[in-house]
């Protein structure tokens, strides 16, 4: 499935637009440690954190992931935005949390 | 003379230590295993430091200063060191804002104040084991704005680390050091985390939650009164 089409199905908020709608998806991880997702999260997955520290752009760059989902419509610092813009990282935004998004993408098709 | 200073010992404040830590205890044992400098540094509050800070004023050897094991919103424990009570009382003020009151009578009475001759004065209300809904750049501000020393607590444990929580240390984060947990000397920080060498000091603490962890880990360094200032001296040696 493409980015643009599950950002569609699930509801999802662009908040700063996509730097590639139609990347394919591979798959998707969930978790808010950030050395965990360095260690488990592969490339072209989507990945669901509460986290919206500076850091997550920089993780999501080095893991070639196609989205950053955040969780409970986390505000997202200006900092974090501005290295997103930089690093060319999708982020998107969800009102549900965790557990509801992960199932949502699951039910996409997405395991 | 080596000065040796334990950066990060909790007392029977701290929800996860035991009750048996108390500060009176604490300067005891930290005094008889030939340690100079102490910090006490429970999560997000000082109300047992001036008790041991007034124990101490028998053992001329030892300086007792406060401190605080700050959890930011990232849930990355940070060590806030700190040079005398003032300071270190600015910085609680404005966490203590941040964290929500014990939600039972169980959660309440395992954070202790006692006083310095070991007698029980009573319990803090607040949830000290939350998080601060601060980020961590702007928790270490807070420490540098009273004049205090900020580092990173037990980079290397799995949990509650810069490491864990962010999965690296952002080159501009400010901390004035970085603490390994027991599990590591410094020789092994040095050979496994390469890429901050140079950059920061490698800082030993026993993070004691427990009376006889006390004295096990210290930091060396080289002083003459075991002052607060000397040991921020050493970390921009």
């Amino acid at each position: 499935m493409k980015l643009k089409e599950l950002t569609e199905k699930c509801g999802l908020e662009t908040v700063n637009g996509f730097a590639d709608e139609n990347k394919e998806i591979a798959g998707a991880y969930s978790s808010d440690l950030l050395s965990d997702v360095i260690a488990n999260a592969k490339k072209d997955f989507v990945w669901i954190t509460l986290q919206t520290h500076l850091n997550i752009i920089a993780v999501a760059a080095l893991k070639e992931l196609a989205a950053i989902i955040i969780v409970n419509n986390k505000e997202i610092d200006k900092d974090t935005l501005q290295k997103a813009e930089e690093e060319k990282v999708t982020l998107l935004r969800t009102g549900l949390n965790t557990f509801q998004i992960s199932g949502k993408i699951y039910e996409c098709g997405i395991h | 003379m080596k000065i040796k200073a334990d950066i990060h010992i909790h007392t029977c404040l701290s929800p996860c230590a035991d009750i048996l830590i108390s500060p009176k205890r604490i300067v005891e044992k930290a005094f008889n295993t030939d340690l100079n400098m102490i910090f006490i540094t429970d999560h997000n509050s000082l109300n047992n430091a001036e008790a041991a800070i007034k124990a101490a004023r028998y053992y001329p050897s030892l300086a007792v200063y406060p401190g605080m094991e700050i959890t930011s919103r990232e849930e990355v424990h940070i060590l806030g060191l700190f040079g005398n009570m003032a300071d270190a009382l600015s910085t609680e003020e404005v966490i203590t804002t941040y964290l929500p009151d014990a939600v039972s009578d169980s959660e309440y009475r395992e954070q202790i104040i006692a006083n310095e001759f070991d007698e029980v004065e009573g319990f803090c209300l607040k949830s000290l084991f939350n998080a601060v809904n601060i980020k961590t750049e702007d928790i270490i501000k807070l420490i540098h704005n009273n004049n205090g020393i900020a580092a990173a607590a037990h980079i290397d444990r799995p949990s509650f680390s810069i490491i864990s929580q962010l999965g690296f240390i952002p080159d501009d984060i400010g901390f004035d050091a970085l603490e390994i947990s027991p599990n590591l000397d410094i020789e092994k920080a040095k050979e496994k985390y390469p890429e901050y060498l140079g950059k920061y000091k490698f800082l030993r603490g026993s993070d004691s939650h427990s009376l006889n962890w006390i004295g096990s880990v210290y930091t060396e360094f080289e002083g003459k009164n075991n002052t607060f200032g000397e040991f921020a001296q050493y970390l921009i040696s």
